[in-house]
């Protein structure tokens, strides 16, 4: 009951302490937020568990050294962040490879798997995952509520990186969207996505 | 926190996936196995303790092993073929509280087995008294030259037993009283011919008393029996001489004529 009061840094203070249902409370703040990062990220569940359970007993392992240096999100995220990195290195660019596949998927000759293809691409979701990897991440943290300064620290880049891999995802995004609006002629969806 | 940027409501639409519940309990469960220590201070306490408990019990098992050493001697001593009286009589040595008990049986036994030694005895008894040795190392020391003392005496109460017995334990113990005790037991071994002591002690009879107490001064009365014979008193003179060498039993010469000749030569 206390630990909902309690901000993130004072909850995993009293877990370093001993405190198991502080950690149960921190968790239960964070769980979905990350597990949506992640999944928006690459993608594929069996990944993504695997990339939170990294991420989540990292940030157990290192509990009895944790300094309330920054925000616990930060920490949290900035942790899932790496792993999501090392992810993408032992899968040699996962977001190219995807990428790829998109493409080939729009360049079917069959009328009709082009269109199924454009439909899929109305899923923001899946023109965030058509994104460049770097770009993405900050897309996504972005939208998961961090400043700019606070996904610098994440993604260890300066805050200027950010800005400009920001307005690069936006502007992808926007094309994308734009695009596979105009290809399936529903301007009342084109005209939401331009505002 | 940043403004909402214009794919946030789409993206929230689309809906957002949740962690699995499959997920949430192995999280949640490796969170409670891997707790930190409440106190890190607790723990390094509980070392410091066990740590000072081992070294005070290896200390209480180095001090109690002093007297199981003890104790192996005393039955050394217990387990050795009745080789005197006393051992025989001696109860069983249990502790080492026990372990003067024998030394001055021993002493007494010693001293009371020869002929006329009450007073070596008591001199024993007073050494004894005075040393006041330590329980541990009496029964080292009886461990160690009991073995050659009890196999002398077998063969003979020979005061020169007592006398190394003595010698071997109580000068080791304290040196001072040796030097002062047991300067006159020396003395029986090398008389004087004329029965005088090195330290100028008057020596009294052979095998007798020797504690320091008035005895009887040959010379003078040799001197006395040199005045009888100037007085021709001959008769009675030899008479005395006699008496003097029987009670004596010291090398004195055979006939009194002899003896007065070795005084004059002395003088």
């Amino acid at each position: 009951m206390l630990n909902r009061l309690k901000g993130d840094e004072s909850l995993m203070l009293a877990y370093q302490q001993g405190d198991s249902s502080a950690f149960e409370s921190l968790y239960k703040r964070h769980k979905d937020g990350l597990f949506a990062f992640l999944y928006r990220s690459c993608r594929q569940e069996a990944v993504v568990e695997e990339l939170a359970q990294d991420a989540w007993m990292s940030v157990i392992n290192k509990a009895g050294t944790y300094q309330p240096t920054a925000k616990f999100k930060t920490y949290l995220y900035q942790i899932a962040h790496n792993k999501l990195v090392d992810h993408w290195r032992r899968s040699k660019n996962f977001s190219r490879v995807a990428l790829e596949e998109a493409d080939l998927a729009s360049n079917d000759t069959s009328v009709e798997d082009q269109r199924i293809a454009e439909q899929r691409l109305q899923s923001l979701g899946q023109a965030i995952h058509k994104l460049p990897g770097e770009q993405r991440d900050v897309f996504l943290l972005r939208e998961e509520g961090f400043s700019q300064e606070q996904i610098a620290q994440i993604v260890g880049v300066g805050k200027e990186t950010v800005k400009s891999r920001l307005r690069y995802a936006s502007n992808h995004l926007r094309t994308m969207l734009e695009e596979s609006i105009q290809g399936m002629g529903d301007p009342a969806s084109a005209k939401g996505a331009e505002q | 926190m940043s403004k909402p940027s214009e794919f946030s409501d789409k993206l929230n639409a689309e809906g957002a996936p949740t962690s699995p519940a499959s997920l949430d309990k192995k999280i949640l469960a490796y969170a409670r196995e891997q707790v930190p220590d409440k106190n890190p201070w607790q723990s390094v306490q509980w070392m410091t303790a066990l740590a000072a408990c081992s070294v005070a019990v290896v200390s209480i098992m180095l001090v109690m092993r002093t007297p199981l050493v003890d104790h192996g001697a005393d039955t050394e001593i217990q387990s050795r073929p009745a080789g005197f009286a006393t051992e025989e009589s001696r109860p069983p040595m249990a502790s080492k509280q026990h372990a003067p008990e024998p030394v001055k049986e021993l002493r007494k036994t010693n001293a009371g087995s020869i002929p006329g030694n009450e007073n070596r005895a008591d001199l024993a008894e007073k050494i004894e008294g005075k040393s006041a040795f330590r329980p541990g190392s009496t029964a080292r020391l009886m461990s160690r030259r009991l073995e050659p003392v009890s196999e002398k005496l077998q063969i003979s109460s020979d005061e020169s037993a007592l006398l190394e017995y003595t010698d071997t334990n109580v000068m080791e113990e304290r040196p001072e009283i040796a030097a002062k005790g047991f300067e006159l037991l020396r003395s029986p071994i090398e008389p004087k011919s004329s029965g005088q002591t090195e330290s100028g002690s008057t020596l009294k009879i052979k095998g007798e008393t020797l504690a320091h107490e008035p005895g009887v001064d040959v010379d003078s009365k040799l001197r006395e029996l040199k005045l009888l014979v100037a007085e021709n008193r001959n008769e009675e003179a030899e008479k005395d001489y006699r008496t003097l060498v029987e009670k004596c039993q010291c090398q004195l010469p055979e006939t009194l004529a002899q003896a007065l000749t070795d005084l004059a030569e002395r003088e």
